[in-house]
């Protein structure tokens, strides 16, 4: 590692020193497609380092708590541990749901019943070894320093989920992932979810990443998940981290839209003493649609970041995004969303939104909505508002009988329940509702911590 | 999208002479390029300066030079290393050691000069009741009215003459708003500054007229280090206007001016600014760098700072005025209109920095892009855990003519403080076809009808500009976008 | 018995004093029309009454059934049986009018000490109000106010009005913004919820209203003050002569 101003030493050299050791035992060894990537990217990560406030990128976000402690891969055998863990994370309605601990698939808790024709659901590891052939070009690009998370994931992602539907497999139920950290303290954990839709499919994702109930594991996930929709595909796909308050948390979603297909996301962050959900979508057609949505609810001393990022490069997409934070104690709470219009993307339509809600007189809130424009012919806003609740709804409430904490609560679920209204009305928003009331329902110390 | 003929019309502006394009043949006291030590030394010696004034600029050369290698590259732009070593920083117009006491002593070519700038220096434009400090090549060369400002108490003269007879408040203020060691720019600036105006409102005093002044680079690869100072006493109401026009040359020239404004308790500051530096030629070749850094202060409660910019020159300009809100009830606002074309590139916008409780501020910027340039706007809102109550409304629009163009957002928002309203909205998009085709189903030639659809676009922003300057800027957004539309 | 009983009333807006000794007496079961001039400090009395932050009372009192008001919080009013009806009702996003309609009524019920309601009685009580005041049932899931034109956000407030029933309601120009139909079911609706147990503040600018709602006694307020009071041929008189007259008439009182 560069001695640079960078000093992440702690975690990243952990990393430097177990890849060597650790890179045998992870699924694909053997494979030179594979073998190559892992260690391309474990020489970039090795390069540039772990990201710092110095790039742009990560301005209003610091990764110093990665630098205090070592937080370490977690060899197979170890991860194994703890098979009690409960988990009643995720939907209540699921077409199947995949477990991981530790970042390892979990076959105990997991439910996989037959699923229609055309629908694959399998894990990483499995994939890698029965089906390699099919894995190659499943996997996103890296791209630059702001991927040095990428890179790491790439070297030492240990498994994940698979979900692939052919062309025209539809599947109405969502399917759930939920990603457990156990009490093994300082682990590190990378999971690469690949989820590939054919030409006209649909389906549902629900990955949760949460702790069995008083764990307070202290330990730092950092997922990926890959997603190739074909022409005319439809995905949703909801991201739930509900950790516990020393966990660490960075994820990225690298989306590609083919024409006409349409991608649906929603980011929901409530727990984790550091999270950032980051989304990157790229159109590889024309006509495609993409709508990003994302709450962040934070108390006392969390850091949530939502950073998102669309590349226009084909005409007639739209891009929708609406992202609302509710930030309370000393929570800080980071919005940045850039919106690129390449040249030839005539027509382009892209509209951001981000309003966040200051409750105390110590939280935060950053917001950077940046539009890089290169085409005439398009129609994009942004509109960003940092504010406390609304005096006059607080006062239409009381002056109707409600508490003044009545009041809030109910004014803090309409700000948000907004964002799951437009997303979706079916049984996603009733999941991401109740997702929000067991956040309201939870130890309110947070108010002037 | 735009028509077919759009795209004509925007390489026929291309080749469009630059209006203001010309040089004055002049003896001029120039000092070769470079600059080490001695050359401010030298700067300061032909200035006359009390020691005072030497050691600061002294200091902040050695500053300067510890920052070495750290120009700013953050910004969208791109443009060639400058060569600090390639530089003139100092050119004056030769003539005797005491300065001129009335128009009739000035060389006339130079008020040939600014007759073709248009710049009022005679009996009869000084009717309209303008003053005017016109700066002709880092030396203030006539100034005038301020015998009646004097009465008044107003002190509007050039920086040099301040330094010279008020050096108290001099002391007091410089570096004020924009310490020395603050950014690159007005680093290098704080070593070498030439001249530029002072203003002293004094308490309770609304000034009466525009104040007004002219820029000039004349000299061929003479930077343009202006240094003003702009003080309003509590009470007092001052409007100033800036406007500045430049030759044609093939080696880019650099502007780095410093401008600081301070507004005490109840006072108010509208800094008015119309830019038209040679932006370059068709190929993008020549024209001004113009890295300014300008920042007000309101160092009272309820002080006011208006920024209101049209800027249409430059081949790269790089400015954020800024207003620092550092008392309870204080105003901050930025208007501004941006249009870059050809291969202009523009990195502009402001900074509203909330400090204290109760203050308020408004940023409407408008940015229209054509030929090959960039545009970009960028913002930053800050409000500080103590600003209690602080409202912020920014709107931001892009206007896109032609396929090759672009125009950029970059926004800021921190907030600390939750009593807060901050509320930002932007937009980026093109003259539609609907509303081309309305004016002109009304009879409105295709560039008429760009005219005034542009002209509503800004019309936000133009609003604020001085009356006598608003028509200007009318017409130098005309020229500007001059053929950019079919 | 008087459900309010308002002596010496002075409150500041701003350090601005609005109310400049306010008296006022509203016997059980009567409805009382208050009318004067912009400016007259109508909308004032009505946020003080209901305890709304910036609106500062610095002499006088004001006891409602018997106790001291001014020193109970703004929900504490409310679960106390006092309820107003917004000029400029406000529009909340994200929360249902059912969802926060329901805690309301079960705030005041818990109050009281009666048992509340369920999802199911709520929805019974709901249906037969919406009903009457025209009101399609899927206005329940809207968003509080957002998309309503002027007359459907009035009628939300009197919608709610029937479901809280109110010990004092204070109308604040309930009338604005509405056209002869929309005025109509809501004057109806007023109407319905007259009771002997109950008071009504009807603040209106326009004599029209008072058509429909028909009061029992009419106040004329000016300059923070209540500078005459009548009865219902006062609304009449006000309209033929209006309120410049009766300035002339309080300089001479």
């Amino acid at each position: 590692m560069t001695a640079t101003t960078t000093d992440y030493a702690t975690t990243g050299d952990a990393h430097l020193q177990a890849f060597g050791r650790l890179a045998p035992g992870l699924p694909g060894r053997g494979i030179d497609w594979l073998d190559t990537l892992r260690r391309d990217a474990f020489q970039r990560f090795k390069d540039a380092g772990m990201p710092h406030r110095g790039l742009e990128a990560w301005k209003f976000t610091g990764l110093n708590v990665l630098a205090k402690h070592a937080f370490s891969p977690v060899p197979e055998a170890e991860a194994a541990a703890d098979a009690d863990a409960r988990s009643d994370f995720g939907p209540g309605e699921h077409a199947a749901k995949l477990v991981f601990v530790d970042g390892r698939f979990h076959v105990g808790l997991s439910r996989r019943p037959t699923l229609a024709k055309g629908i694959t659901l399998s894990t990483l590891a499995a994939a890698l070894t029965e089906t390699p052939g099919l894995m190659e070009g499943q996997f996103s690009a890296a791209n630059g320093a702001a991927g040095a998370l990428w890179d790491l994931n790439a070297a030492f992602m240990a498994d994940g989920a698979v979900i692939r539907l052919d062309p025209g497999a539809k599947l109405d139920k969502p399917i759930s992932l939920v990603f457990l950290s156990s009490g093994a303290k300082h682990g590190a954990h990378h999971v690469r979810n690949l989820v590939t839709l054919g030409a006209g499919a649909e389906a549902k994702v629900i990955e949760t990443y949460g702790e069995p109930s008083g764990a307070r594991a202290a330990a730092f996930s950092n997922a990926v998940t890959d997603v190739a929709l074909g022409e005319g595909a439809t995905l949703t796909h909801v991201r739930v981290q509900d950790l516990g308050p020393s966990a660490v948390h960075t994820a990225r979603a690298v989306v590609k839209i083919a024409k006409g297909a349409h991608y649906g996301s929603f980011a929901l962050a409530m727990g984790a003493a550091l999270s950032r959900q980051e989304t990157d979508a790229t159109f590889t057609g024309p006509d495609g649609v993409a709508r990003l949505f994302g709450a962040y609810l934070g108390r006392r001393r969390q850091h949530l970041d939502h950073t998102t990022r669309v590349d226009h490069a084909h005409p007639r997409c739209r891009t929708e995004e609406l992202f609302k934070g509710v930030l309370d104690g000393r929570a800080h709470g980071v919005f940045q969303g850039l919106v690129r219009v390449a040249p030839k993307a005539i027509g382009t339509d892209a509209r951001q939104k981000n309003q966040a809600l200051l409750l105390s007189d110590r939280a935060s809130a950053d917001t950077k909505p940046e539009l890089e424009i290169l085409a005439d012919d398009v129609k994009c806003t942004h509109g960003a508002t940092v504010s406390d609740l609304d005096a006059d709804g607080l006062f239409y409430l009381m002056a109707r009988g409600l508490s003044e904490a009545e009041a809030r609560r109910l004014l803090i679920a309409g700000f948000i329940g907004d964002v799951i209204d437009r997303f979706d009305h079916g049984a996603v928003a009733r999941h991401l509702t109740a997702c929000v009331a067991r956040w309201q329902d939870r130890d309110e110390g947070g108010f002037d911590d | 999208m735009s028509t077919p003929e759009t795209i004509d019309e925007v390489r026929a502006l291309t080749e469009a002479d630059y209006k203001f394009g010309f040089v004055t043949e002049l003896d001029q006291d120039i000092i070769p390029k470079g600059l080490n030590e001695d050359v401010v030394r030298l700067i300061s010696a032909k200035k006359n300066e009390p020691d005072w004034m030497l050691d600061w600029r002294l200091e902040s050369y050695a500053k300067w030079l510890g920052m070495q290698g750290e120009d700013p590259t953050w910004a969208k732009i791109s443009h060639p290393p400058i060569d600090f070593q390639d530089i003139r920083y100092y050119a004056a117009p030769k003539s005797e050691d005491d300065g001129p006491k009335s128009l009739d002593e000035i060389d006339p070519e130079i008020l040939a000069t600014y007759e073709k700038l248009g710049i009022p220096l005679k009996e009869q434009e000084v009717l309209s009741g303008v003053a005017v400090d016109a700066v002709f090549d880092s030396v203030s060369v006539a100034t005038t009215y301020k015998a009646k400002l004097a009465e008044l108490g107003v002190i509007f003269c050039p920086f040099s003459e301040a330094v010279a007879e008020h050096p108290e408040l001099v002391r007091k203020y410089l570096g004020a708003v924009v310490p020395q060691g603050d950014n690159f720019y007005a680093c290098l600036n704080s070593a070498v500054f030439s001249d530029g105006s002072f203003v002293f409102i004094p308490e309770g005093v609304r000034c009466p007229m525009e104040l007004s002044t002219y820029f000039r680079i004349n000299a061929a690869e003479t930077g343009q280090f202006e240094r003003t100072l702009i003080i309003a006493a509590p009470g007092s109401y001052v409007s100033y206007l800036e406007g500045c026009t430049a030759p044609m040359r093939d080696k880019n020239q650099l502007h780095a001016a410093v401008v600081e404004l301070i507004a005490l308790e109840d006072a108010e500051i509208k800094y008015s600014t119309i830019q038209n530096w040679y932006p370059g030629d068709a190929e993008g070749v020549g024209g001004i760098y113009n890295f300014v850094t300008k920042r007000g202060a309101c160092r009272g409660r309820n002080a006011k700072i208006s920024w209101t910019q049209v800027e249409t020159g430059a081949a790269i300009t790089w400015k954020y005025p800024s207003v620092l809100l550092e008392a309870e009830g204080a105003v901050g606002e930025f208007y501004s209109v941006a249009v870059t074309n050809n291969y202009q590139q523009a990195d502009t916008g402001t900074k509203m920095i909330h400090l204290a409780p109760n203050t308020t501020s408004t940023i409407i910027s408008k940015g229209i892009s054509a030929g090959r340039s960039q545009n970009t706007y960028r913002g930053l809102v800050r409000i500080n855990p103590k600003a209690h109550n602080a409202r912020n409304y920014t709107q931001c629009d892009s206007l896109l003519i032609g396929e090759e163009c672009g125009g950029h957002t970059v926004p800021y928002i921190q907030v600390r403080n939750r009593s807060a309203r901050v509320e930002h909205e932007a937009s980026a998009s093109k003259i539609s076809d609907d509303q081309m085709f309305y004016c002109q189903s009304r009879g409105l030639g295709a560039e008429d009808a760009v005219s005034l659809i542009v002209n509503g676009f800004c019309k936000e922003v133009m609003k604020q500009l001085p009356m006598e300057f608003a028509v200007e800027a009318q017409k130098l957004l005309g020229i500007s976008l001059e053929g950019s539309v079919g | 018995m008087n459900i309010l009983e308002i002596r010496n009333l002075h409150a500041s807006v701003d350090g601005i004093e609005i109310l400049k000794g306010l008296d006022l007496t509203l016997p059980v079961g009567e409805v009382h029309a208050i009318m004067g001039p912009n400016g007259s400090g109508k909308s004032t009395l009505a946020f003080v009454l209901a305890g709304r932050d910036g609106y500062d009372v610095t002499e006088g009192e004001v006891i409602y059934r018997g106790k001291d008001l001014l020193c109970l919080g703004i929900d504490e009013r409310a679960q106390a049986g006092v309820f107003l009806a917004l000029q400029y009702p406000v529009e909340i996003p994200g929360v249902a009018n059912s969802v926060f309609l329901k805690a309301a009524v079960n705030a005041q019920l818990r109050a009281r000490g009666e048992p509340e309601l369920d999802a199911m009685d709520f929805l019974k009580r709901a249906k037969g109000f919406l009903a009457e005041l025209e009101m399609d049932q899927e206005f329940l899931t809207r968003p509080i106010n957002v998309g309503f034109s002027g007359g459907e956000k009035k009628r939300n407030e009197i919608f709610q009005m029937a479901m809280i029933e109110p010990t004092l309601a204070v109308l604040d120009e309930t009338d604005s913004g509405l056209d002869i139909d929309a005025l109509r079911i809501v004057a109806d609706g007023v109407n319905r919820l007259r009771a002997a147990d109950r008071a009504m503040l009807v603040i209106t600018h326009y004599q029209r209203l008072l058509e429909h709602i028909v009061p029992d006694r009419v106040h004329v307020m000016a300059d923070g003050r209540i500078v005459r009071s009548g009865g219902k041929e006062l609304a009449l008189e006000l309209e033929e002569k209006g309120y410049a007259a009766l300035n002339g008439e309080k300089s001479a009182a």
